[in-house]
């Protein structure tokens, strides 16, 4: 017995060994694989903007690589219709794994032909699906999203112009009245120095409002210069909110649109501060580089321990009831536009926004 | 001499309020004019009128009745029997019903005429011309309270006792003694009332009318 040991030992514990380092080498020669495969997927999400039918479309060659065979898909994509095959038809003694990812108008239905040894559900192609299929998904969300943010933007618009329209058309329905009935030479006097008053800004209004309907970005306004300090005050006035207001700057970005940054800005400000403290606002300029950067910051500190400074500039995301959670995204998406930004600050006694804006003017 | 009847017109728009509020003068009536909530309460404050024609969407929320809310609240709380003609270019069938549930009288829907504005005007008048007599002849004060149903009478009871405390209150001025007399209590029955409702006299008030 003991020579049959001392016989076969050798050879055994070689054959243990020999076992061991290609199980080893499998795992991890698997595992590079894997790593490689999932990295290729994200750069390709990343590379395509998170669109999901680019991803979709693009992201076969790395499917193919970790053994799938082949991919029959069907598309929706808001009311239109794609059918797609990617790889060759195969031998029906493959492997098939049907999948369905959809979001609202979005759907993507498809079927992936595996190799036999790839079906299983831990295995190297199991987990490069998965990955497909979260990242699709997540791309999903980020499109509806997108397109919430855009209907609403819309909305605006459309409550904008109607609300413009409607009291130019009260102003003529009541002018027009007036001209037929008013008879008297006295009260004819009256309604020609009301009208005086009135007409020019009347005219303005309408003008605004072509504007605004030709041009919704409101592009016209650029090359006009205007008080930065001025717009600022103007913005404070509306929401009643008390600030100490130093420094100023003149810019050439289109009023409409730095309005718009500002409203939404100190319209947080409004809606979430709960002491009476007045914000102290500074206008500060940047001659080397022709910028201007405006420092919001309030005093309230027990509002600061409040916020998640993280998610602040994240789309619905709020606090408040009422709020839809866009004011402080748009404001950086509209800054973004023209290469501004904005950023949250925060010191020990004071929290608020620096808002960089760039065309400061001589 | 005839005291002109008082309109408050509160309109953000400056053109329109010129125009809406010559209409109403050529009728006969004296009007001031407020451009936001917080003009229209701070005039409110100061003078009483009998009829508030409101436009719902001003600055900072031109496209949402927010502000317009605030000041039919507001009038409800304090001025109860001033009416409130709704004037709005916004979603007719939203904000009607919003105004509505804040004590609104009319809703009037831009672009309206010359004609049934002042109808709505001369009927809104009639109504507080008629409920003023009401109590001054027979003491009968009209509220309007939103009963929410199937949550007992308790939350009624509580809110007609309010709305009817504050107005006396805001008839007499403030003057605790008064109201006691006028609503049948003893002082300290008033002074429990107006800890438990949290009443407060409104600053710089100056009633005209």
């Amino acid at each position: 017995m003991n020579e049959f040991i001392a016989e076969w030992a050798g050879p055994i514990f070689v054959v243990i060994g020999l076992s061991l380092f290609f199980t080893a080498f499998y795992f991890r020669h698997q595992s590079k694989k894997l790593s490689h495969a999932l990295s290729t997927l994200y750069q390709l999400n990343q590379s395509v903007n998170l669109d999901a039918l680019d991803f979709f479309d693009q992201a076969w060659p790395i499917l193919k690589n970790v053994g799938c065979l082949q991919m029959n898909a069907n598309i929706e994509w808001f009311g239109e219709h794609k059918s797609i095959q990617f790889g060759l038809d195969q031998p029906s003694k493959t492997h098939k794994q049907t999948f369905k990812v959809d979001r609202e108008d979005m759907r993507f239905e498809f079927v992936i032909y595996l190799e036999r040894q790839a079906n299983a559900s831990e295995s190297l192609a199991g987990l490069v699906i998965k990955t497909f299929i979260n990242v699709l998904e997540q791309d999903l969300v980020l499109k509806q999203a997108e397109i919430l943010t855009s209907q609403k933007r819309l909305e605006r618009y459309q409550l904008f112009v109607q609300h413009e329209i409607k009291n130019i058309a009260q102003f003529i329905q009541l002018l027009s009245e007036q001209v037929q009935t008013v008879s008297e030479p006295l009260a004819q006097q009256r309604l020609l120095e009301r009208l005086k008053q009135t007409l020019p800004i009347m005219a303005q209004r309408a003008q605004k409002t072509v504007q605004q309907m030709q041009q919704p970005l409101a592009e016209s306004f650029q090359n006009r210069s205007y008080e930065l300090k001025a717009l600022i005050e103007e913005t404070l006035r509306m929401y009643d909110l008390q600030a100490s207001v130093t420094g100023d700057a003149i810019t050439q970005l289109p009023r409409p649109l730095v309005l718009e940054v500002f409203k939404n800005v100190l319209g947080n400000f409004r809606d979430h501060q709960v002491c009476e403290a007045p914000l102290a606002i500074e206008v500060l300029t940047d001659d080397i580089n022709k910028w201007v950067v405006v420092q919001i910051s309030s005093a309230c500190l027990e509002d600061q321990s409040k916020i998640r400074s993280e998610r602040l500039f994240e789309p619905f995301w709020t606090t408040s009831e009422s709020g839809m959670g866009l004011g402080l995204f748009l404001a950086r998406e509209l800054l973004k536009q023209h290469s501004g930004q904005i950023e949250f600050t925060k010191t020990n006694n004071a929290f608020g926004f620096a808002i960089t804006l760039p065309g400061l003017l001589e | 001499m005839t005291i002109k009847p008082q309109i408050l017109l509160v309109d953000d728009d400056p053109a329109l309020r010129g125009m809406l509020s010559f209409s109403l003068e050529l009728a006969g009536y004296s009007v001031t004019e407020a451009s936001s909530r917080v003009v229209a309460i701070n005039v409110l404050k100061s003078q009483l009128f009998q009829v508030v024609l409101l436009d719902m969407g001003m600055p900072p929320n031109e496209h949402t009745p927010e502000e317009g809310v605030a000041v039919l609240n507001w009038l409800q709380q304090q001025h109860i029997a001033t009416k409130v003609i709704v004037l709005t270019g916004q979603q007719a069938d939203d904000t009607a019903y919003l105004a509505l549930k804040h004590g609104a009288f009319d809703f009037l829907e831009k672009p309206t005429t010359s004609e049934a504005l002042l109808m709505s005007v001369k009927r809104a008048l009639l109504f507080y011309a008629q409920e003023s007599a009401l109590k001054q002849k027979e003491g009968v004060q009209k509220f309007q309270l939103d009963a929410s149903l199937g949550e007992g009478v308790k939350s009624i009871r509580n809110q007609a006792e309010e709305k009817l405390v504050r107005q006396v209150l805001a008839d007499t001025e403030f003057n605790v003694y008064e109201t006691a007399r006028r609503l049948g209590l003893k002082r300290e029955n008033v002074y429990y009332l107006i800890k438990k409702y949290q009443l407060q006299r409104i600053e710089n008030s100056n009633d005209s009318l």
